[in-house]
């Protein structure tokens, strides 16, 4: 008996007969031809090749396997919290649909966030965050232009005397509020850039942008006047976003303050995965997470002990779970271990950021000129080497997030399952 | 030799109609007992009363004298028998199910966290396929077995251009009540 549908697009039951062999040639051959051409049915049919094998998991647990036997298909990993998060990932779709709401709620809050720090420059209080911002930010810059650095600094301490919802994200995931003292961020984040010539060239690479840049430039400085209402309406954002949850993995869904506990200063994760080449950011697996004792932000560094400028600070630990939120200019990510001690298993995801956060970065400098400009953002913590790799700063602007509903520039984040275990740090 | 009513080539199913000899039951035992209890304890979530209930089937198919489309009518038969079993003692069949589930629960068969984890896994499973309804469920359930279309349309008297339909909706609900499971339970463990 044939199965009917209106118009050119199968109806999602054609789409699952069709995925289940149950179409007969012709109308299989009708379904191929069209979702072929078809970008709304191709998603579809993903969307239902998910839920089909979704379905099919879920079904499969419903299995009793008798107590004497575990049927080796079913038996996690030795790890617990694996299958739970095998489930998890029911369907790419939903997968899909979690990473739009990540990248957009990390593109939204890091907007208004990088926003906020470009200015802030002498309170930084968020170390956590990519290292640049926080070595240089917190530094005072060159006195080429104190006045205005003063008047700055007032104005940054009067907004922080506020009870401001984007305080909270100040506080950003792993910094404990109040805000360090600017000497003492620079050393907690720069744990590796100690050299004050490198901070200091950076500064002057970056004053040098930010004399150059001009009327964007300023914008971004004197924005914090609190009649601006463009940054006012982006911090109304970001308060909302941050009262909200803040990524899918914020279980509490509160940015809080994260203490290093104690088991973890100090120690050194392998994160490995069985898929080949992949990432964390831009770190390729596996990778080493150290943590350092000074603070909840660890340093990611390559299997063979190698540094490099992606940081990852904590956001939550519990008995049985470890977040660690990913730090790497154009990139957003998350690290979650489940399980207790020297081995445990979780997910790992990342995905780029749009062009705005390094725009932003580099002090409200249009996307072409930072471009242009790249050697010289002075990536502080880094070898200069590496620091031109630019990994996330796409060529060509890209559309924000903002110009397109669920837009998600660079792609969807991916999900990773990972294992890690207990390392001995590697001598840095 | 007992008469062949309406007898037919083989031909495959859904219309081929088979005479239920002795040889042949055993050849129906040996095909479809495994993934009738395996569907019957899906269903029921209790596999010591699956086995009774695929018992039962298979003694009804003895007095058949005939079966058509074999695959469909056990799963038709064993359903039915299901619903029978279900409606006449829902109650006590569910207190039973429940002190079973106490009672291994309590039992220190396998200290290892695995299995307290596949029970934790079978249990959300086992509320997420409630939450379909039932002939919802019975169709995704089939199909798992590996039922085709026509076979599930001619066990669940179904159309079967209203298959594909049934089973995107089964799937779809059933994965997004897991998933509300998953984050249920994620919520309550973790530290406020």
């Amino acid at each position: 008996m044939m199965v009917k549908w209106e118009g050119p697009h199968p109806d999602e039951g054609s789409i699952h007969a069709w995925l289940d062999g149950a179409l007969d040639a012709s109308e299989a051959a009708t379904v191929e031809a069209h979702v072929r051409e078809c970008a709304e049915c191709t998603s579809r049919v993903a969307e239902a090749r998910g839920l089909i094998a979704g379905a099919s998991r879920v079904v499969g647990g419903l299995d009793e396997v008798p107590a004497a036997l575990i049927r080796p298909a079913m038996t996690p990993t030795a790890k617990s919290g694996n299958s739970m998060w095998r489930m998890l990932r029911v369907t790419p779709a939903r997968a899909s649909i979690a990473a739009v709401l990540l990248v957009a709620l990390g593109i939204a809050l890091t907007r208004t966030r990088i926003a906020t720090e470009s200015v802030t420059s002498a309170t930084s209080s968020s170390a956590s965050r990519l290292s640049k911002e926080g070595v240089v930010a917190s530094a005072p810059l060159p006195n080429a232009a104190p006045m205005k650095d003063g008047l700055l600094d007032s104005a940054i301490a009067r907004r922080l005397a506020n009870d401001h919802p984007v305080r909270t994200l100040e506080a950003t995931p792993g910094m404990s509020v109040p805000a360090p003292s600017p000497s003492e961020v620079a050393s907690a984040t720069a744990p590796d850039a100690s050299s004050p010539t490198r901070v200091a060239a950076a500064k002057v690479s970056i004053r040098a942008q930010l004399d150059s840049a001009g009327p964007p430039a300023d914008r971004a400085r004197v924005g914090f006047d609190a009649a601006a209402p463009a940054t006012a309406r982006r911090m109304a954002l970001a308060g909302r976003a941050a009262e909200g949850a803040i990524a899918p993995f914020a279980v509490s869904g509160r940015v809080g303050s994260v203490a290093v506990s104690q088991p973890l200063a100090g120690q050194c994760y392998l994160v490995e995965s069985s898929k080949a080449g992949a990432q964390w950011g831009s770190v390729t697996l596996p990778l080493i997470v150290a943590f350092d004792s000074s603070g909840p932000i660890a340093r990611v560094m390559t299997a063979a002990g190698g540094e490099t400028d992606t940081r990852a600070t904590l956001r939550q630990v519990a008995p049985d779970s470890l977040v660690l939120r990913l730090r790497r200019i154009g990139y957003d990510g998350s690290l979650t271990l489940s399980g207790m001690g020297a081995t445990r298993s979780g997910v790992m995801r990342s995905s780029q950021s749009t062009m705005r956060l390094s725009e932003v970065v580099t002090t409200g400098v249009s996307a072409d000129a930072a471009a242009a400009t790249d050697p010289a953002r002075g990536r502080v913590g880094s070898d200069s080497a590496r620091s031109s790799r630019a990994p996330a700063a796409p060529a060509a602007p890209a559309p924000l997030a903002s110009s397109r509903e669920t837009g998600i520039a660079g792609g969807a984040a991916a999900a990773l399952v990972v294992s890690a275990r207990l390392v001995n740090c590697p001598k840095s | 030799m007992n008469e062949a009513r309406d007898w037919c080539p083989a031909r495959d199913v859904p219309s081929s109609r088979v005479m239920v000899t002795p040889d042949r039951l055993t050849a129906l035992f040996r095909a479809y007992h495994q993934p009738l209890v395996r569907f019957l304890t899906r269903q029921l979530g209790d596999r010591d009363w699956a086995e009774e209930i695929a018992q039962e089937t298979f003694v009804r198919a003895l007095k058949q004298e005939t079966i058509a489309s074999e695959r469909s009518w056990i799963f038709a038969v064993a359903m039915n028998l299901v619903r029978d079993e279900t409606r006449k003692d829902a109650r006590h069949r569910r207190r039973l199910e429940l002190m079973r589930d106490e009672a291994r629960a309590e039992s220190v068969v396998e200290p290892a966290p695995t299995s307290m984890e596949r029970d934790d896994e079978r249990a959300m499973a086992r509320k997420a396929i409630e939450a379909l309804a039932e002939r919802d469920r019975d169709a995704l359930l089939m199909k798992e077995e590996g039922l085709s279309y026509e076979e599930i349309a001619a066990a669940l008297e179904l159309s079967v251009g209203s298959v594909g339909t049934t089973l995107s909706r089964a799937r779809r609900r059933l994965t997004e009540a897991y998933e509300m499971l998953q984050a249920e339970a994620a919520g309550a463990k973790a530290p406020a």
